[in-house]
């Protein structure tokens, strides 16, 4: 399985990059005899634009029969990259003079590393996650960090009147409270440091000395508790970084078609071919 | 492996509907309720559940019975009220935007900046600073092509060039929809080459350079302007390309067309166009015209025609070169160097022409009396020689007194025995005269001679071609130096100064004739003007596309 997927990634590598090259050569080649080579390259980078766009909405649309969307990911990814080469055929190579040529063309490679970035971020992730065990949706997080919250309040409260000691409440209340409320160490899980979690734990070994066995009982289901909120919440950064980066990835895209149809517009209104004069 | 977590626990049974718009308040505190906030956001929970009334048979009042399910906890504690109303009601929450709405949302909000970020940038009033797709070339810019735009269109800036900047931005689709091609119209796009007019060569190019050829006149298609000069990519235009000229000239089957249509032109169409008073070189054209493909000059360019076999300097002054650059010749004890005659003009682009006031007359002073070297014969001028040799008498009196030989009849005396003595080595006045026009070369004058009678003289055939006349009427040739000897390519001698003259010129060494054309080959351009070379070797470095047949200007509108 891992051998195919391996041939096929090389394949599409390899046809992704002999197309670009082809273009490359193409439009060198061609370069001095069709007058129009920038528009055609435009128009079909316009189009894989659009292309590229679809795959947004093919997921929007999941009822209709457009294929699977893994496959339209790997097209997405190859095309994504082709498209690259497509623009430095378009722009033959120079940097942007004009202050909307800039713009439009920063916006472009913003889109490009977004994506790159995202699959990138995609590919990695998810190992990570797989890794560190704990694999949950997304959606549910919240709801299952209620429960464990539940359970390690309940655990606190109760070891209060079974060994008339306050002190795994107070522990809880004093380091607990605000770790169980909601997501944490945000940041931290996302640079994979267990610091925070080893302060935690460390806690937990200074209050356990104080304790007598039946407490300890307690305090270590609380622990196990709070050891799997922590994991919650490493899946809780991991997965909604892979979402967020489409927060940018996506608005970026939509911007960037913007800007492409005044491009349009402004090379067909002021191109070698526009209007009579009187 | 070892800290790997297990998944947390879960009913597996309840489905999350990450593809809503909005979420219930309460989940992310983990609390959602059932129903979930309705299409447009609002909280449509009152209670966790709708008790049912169980009536067994024969009751009258019945019993409320809770109804939450039990994916939400089951039947709860404290049941429903004695008026069946739920004992949990919901504390209504603010929904919350689900994470694709709000990727929606931003998607909108961007969507909404950029265009209006457009519609300010090309509305304000830096319009044509942000729609300019880079700097223009000087030319194309200024308060000089802002007099000439407003002369010609009626505008200033953009409009000299771009119709659509006369328009408002609202304009600005329908023409991009009439350019031609127009939007969409791809097959129009795919067949357009560069060897068509576009409307901008027609409309904004062609009125106003005017005097511009396009190029040689056997050529079937002229390129369009904008296929060369690229506007907008910075201060000073960009060269044509290699590939741009390649186009043509390594095509054999254009170059054929090239051919068909040149033989029909006269060849003295094909004469570049000088400066007035330029005296140029004209190589012989090839019947079939220069219409051999190549790729660039060190790949298959021709040999230039200036140095092609059989071509010959037909000025007919006598200069061997070789003679002049060899051991025999000196001048104040040194070789002759080329320097020594050849310098650069103002300009140092070219060389001066050689005079004989400055580079001849040191060695052949044209003097004709051994005893009186003060004495020369004018150069220049056949009739000047003729009046010096008709009038010696007066000129040796004249010199006389110079002499220092005042009494007039001591002077009579002295001049009266240097004539003789003239008379005896080169002979009497006519003969004196034959052999200072005519004589190719004094060691051929009589061998009979003695030796101390032998002429001594070289006179005006020595170096030039004189015919004669009458009797002793004689007309020298001119020489003719061109100012340009290889007129389809520019060359500029500053640029070289690097180099020793005989590392480009290097036949002139061994030049034997004046007739001999020491110009360097194109083997020896190539050493440098190559790929290996390093020095530039594009077309542009010493063509032009343009064939100026009158004064290239700038019209303004008649």
């Amino acid at each position: 399985m891992k051998h195919l997927f391996l041939v096929r990634r090389t394949v599409l590598t390899l046809a992704t990059l002999a197309i670009a090259v082809g273009l490359a050569v193409a439009a060198r080649r061609l370069a001095p005899q069709f007058r129009n080579l920038a528009y055609l390259s435009g128009w079909f980078l316009f189009a894989v634009m659009l292309f590229l766009t679809a795959y947004n909405a093919r997921k929007k649309l999941p009822f209709l029969p457009l294929g699977k969307s893994s496959t339209w990911l790997q097209l997405h990814a190859y095309v994504g990259w082709l498209s690259v080469a497509i623009l430095f055929v378009h722009v033959g190579w120079r940097l942007p003079g004009g202050w909307f040529e800039t713009a439009l063309e920063i916006l472009f490679f913003a889109v490009a590393a977004s994506g790159v970035a995202g699959m990138v971020w995609s590919r990695f992730v998810p190992r990570r996650l797989t890794a560190r065990g704990g694999e949950v949706l997304f959606e549910r997080i919240p709801v299952i960090r209620r429960s464990l919250q539940d359970r390690a309040e309940d655990l606190a409260l109760k070891s209060v009147a079974a060994a008339r000691s306050s002190a795994i409440a107070d522990f809880y209340i004093a380091h607990l409270a605000d770790f169980f409320r909601g997501p944490a160490n945000y940041w931290q899980h996302l640079g994979e440091s267990r610091a925070p979690w080893n302060r935690i734990e460390s806690k937990f070994d200074d209050l356990a000395r104080f304790l007598d066995p039946e407490q300890r009982k307690v305090l270590a289901q609380v622990s196990d508790l709070a050891r799997q909120k922590d994991g919650l919440d490493y899946q809780h950064a991991l997965q909604s970084s892979l979402k967020l980066w489409l927060f940018v990835h996506v608005p970026l895209t939509y911007g960037l078609l913007v800007f492409t149809a005044l491009h349009v517009v402004l090379v067909y209104g002021f191109s070698i071919g526009a209007g009579f004069r009187p | 492996m070892k800290d790997q977590l297990p998944s947390p626990d879960f009913d597996r049974g309840r489905y999350e509907r990450p593809n809503e718009d909005w979420l219930c308040g309460h989940a992310c505190e983990g609390r959602p309720c059932r129903l979930g906030p309705d299409a447009k956001g609002n909280c449509c929970s009152t209670a966790e559940c709708r008790p049912t009334l169980v009536l067994q048979p024969g009751e009258t009042k019945g019993l409320w019975k809770c109804t939450r399910p039990r994916e939400h906890g089951g039947p709860c504690a404290e049941g429903p009220a004695p008026d069946g109303a739920c004992g949990c009601p919901i504390i209504p929450c603010s929904p919350q935007r689900s994470l694709r709405n709000l990727r929606g949302r931003i998607t909108w909000a961007t969507l909404a900046l950029a265009l209006a970020f457009l519609l300010v940038a090309v509305a304000g009033p830096w319009r044509w600073q942000f729609v300019s797709p880079g700097r223009l070339s000087v030319a194309h810019r200024g308060a000089g092509f802002d007099r000439l735009s407003r002369e010609r269109f009626g505008q200033p800036g953009c409009a000299g060039c771009h119709q659509a900047a006369e328009a408002g931005v609202g304009q600005w689709l329908l023409v991009a929809f009439n350019s031609d091609p127009g939007l969409l119209q791809f097959s129009r796009l795919a067949r357009a080459t560069t060897r068509e007019e576009t409307r901008m060569d027609r409309q904004n190019c062609v009125p106003c350079h005017r005097g511009y050829e396009r190029h040689q006149p056997d050529v079937v298609h002229a390129h369009s302007c904008s296929s060369c000069h690229l506007e907008h990519q910075g201060t000073r235009m960009r060269l044509p390309t290699d590939e741009g000229c390649a186009h043509c000239h390594a095509d054999a089957a254009t170059l054929a067309s090239f051919a068909a249509r040149g033989g029909k032109i006269p060849s003295s169409h094909f004469d570049p166009p000088l400066p007035a008073g330029t005296v140029s070189f004209q190589s012989p054209r090839p019947p079939a015209g220069r219409v051999s493909a190549f790729r660039s000059f060190a790949e298959g360019h021709p040999e230039f025609a200036v140095r092609a076999s059989g071509t010959r300097d037909p000025d007919t002054l006598r200069f061997p070169h070789a003679l002049h650059l060899g051991s025999t010749v000196s001048l104040g004890g040194k070789a002759l160097a080329c320097a020594d005659c050849h310098q650069p003009d103002t300009a140092g682009a070219f060389m001066k022409w050689p005079s004989f006031e400055a580079n001849c007359r040191a060695c052949h002073a044209l003097q004709f009396d051994p005893s009186n070297p003060e004495l020369t014969l004018p150069h220049g001028s056949v009739e000047a020689v003729r009046g010096i040799v008709r009038s010696l008498p007066l000129l040796y009196t004249d010199l006389a007194r110079r002499k220092g030989i005042v009494q007039a009849d001591a002077a009579a005396e002295w001049s009266r025995q240097a004539q003789a003595k003239i008379r005896r080595t080169l002979g009497g006045g006519d003969q004196l005269l034959e052999l200072a026009l005519f004589t190719p070369d004094p060691r051929t004058v009589d061998p009979k001679l003695s030796s101390d009678r032998r002429a001594q003289l070289a006179g005006c055939a020595y170096c030039h071609e004189v015919k004669r006349d009458g009797h002793h009427l004689a007309t020298v040739t001119p020489p003719v130096i061109p100012d340009r000897w290889m007129t389809g390519g520019r060359f500029d001698h500053s640029k070289h100064v690097q180099q020793s003259c005989v590392e480009c010129h290097a036949s002139a060494a061994a030049s034997a004739s004046a007739a001999d054309i020491n110009l360097p080959s194109k083997a020896s351009c190539v050493r440098c003007h190559s790929p290996a070379g390093g020095a530039p070797a594009g077309c542009a470095t010493c063509h032009s596309y343009h064939l100026f047949k009158s004064q290239p200007s700038m019209a303004a509108k008649p």
